[in-house]
């Protein structure tokens, strides 16, 4: 977390931290290839859109 | 949701001129966003029109969002006359862009991009700094959010680039 250590006021890194980012989750997909991080990507949006189906069926 | 692994190979079968940009480009690139379509920058040849209407007709596209009675067809010419479409495929939704907004054209638009390997296809996407200069110059606010998440992201890989 080294890299993370605010070395000036504008820093970026800082500032997506204070915004709500959580950047530790982008050195887990750091170590991902491209096509990795795509099918991550595809597994968290099944996620969405199955909770979004959820909510929908309850609600409706 | 968008099938990438079954779009990529078939654009590339099709010998299709195009660079993968926003949401999955910045997916690409490590960003955490979340999106449910795919966004390209295709080249507006004669030729990459041609092929991209071979290769999409089977999945029938549509305007995304119009009117069902507006009457379409998926054709070279149609995309000739037009420039930046959105579009429901069988595959997914598919955004074809042929500006890049802050950055331009096709051929402007490959400067900012780089060759990634995906489903063991060689593919351009946009790089960080591309991404950057497009979302900073988009006025929706989603954009303005991943802004702060690449911007970010740059300055990490930077670091780990001087501190290795």
């Amino acid at each position: 977390m080294e890299i993370l250590e605010n070395k000036n006021s504008n820093d970026p890194i800082k500032e997506a931290v204070e915004f709500g980012i959580d950047l530790t989750l982008f050195y887990e997909r750091l170590e991902l290839t491209p096509t990795q991080r795509i099918e991550k990507h595809q597994q968290i949006l099944s996620f969405v859109e199955e909770l979004r189906r959820a909510s929908g069926k309850k609600n409706g | 949701m968008v099938k990438v692994e079954e779009l990529i190979p078939l654009l590339h079968k099709n010998n299709i001129k195009f660079i993968i940009i926003g949401g999955q480009a910045a997916v690409l690139q490590g960003s955490g966003f979340v999106t449910a379509d795919i966004d390209f920058c295709y080249s507006r040849d004669k030729n990459n029109l041609e092929n991209i209407v071979i290769a999409l007709s089977p999945f029938k596209p549509t305007l995304r969002g119009a009117d069902k009675n507006l009457p379409f067809i998926f054709d070279p010419k149609t995309l000739e006359m037009g420039m930046n479409f959105t579009f429901s495929t069988d595959i997914g939704d598919i955004d074809l862009l042929g500006e890049v907004t802050g950055i331009g054209n096709y051929e402007d638009t490959l400067k900012y991009s780089e060759t990634l390997d995906i489903y063991n296809l060689p593919c351009k996407v946009l790089t960080l700094e591309g991404l950057i200069i497009s979302k900073k110059a988009s006025t929706r606010q989603k954009d303005l959010i991943v802004l702060k998440e690449l911007e970010a992201i740059l300055e990490i890989q930077k670091r780990r680039k001087n501190n290795p």
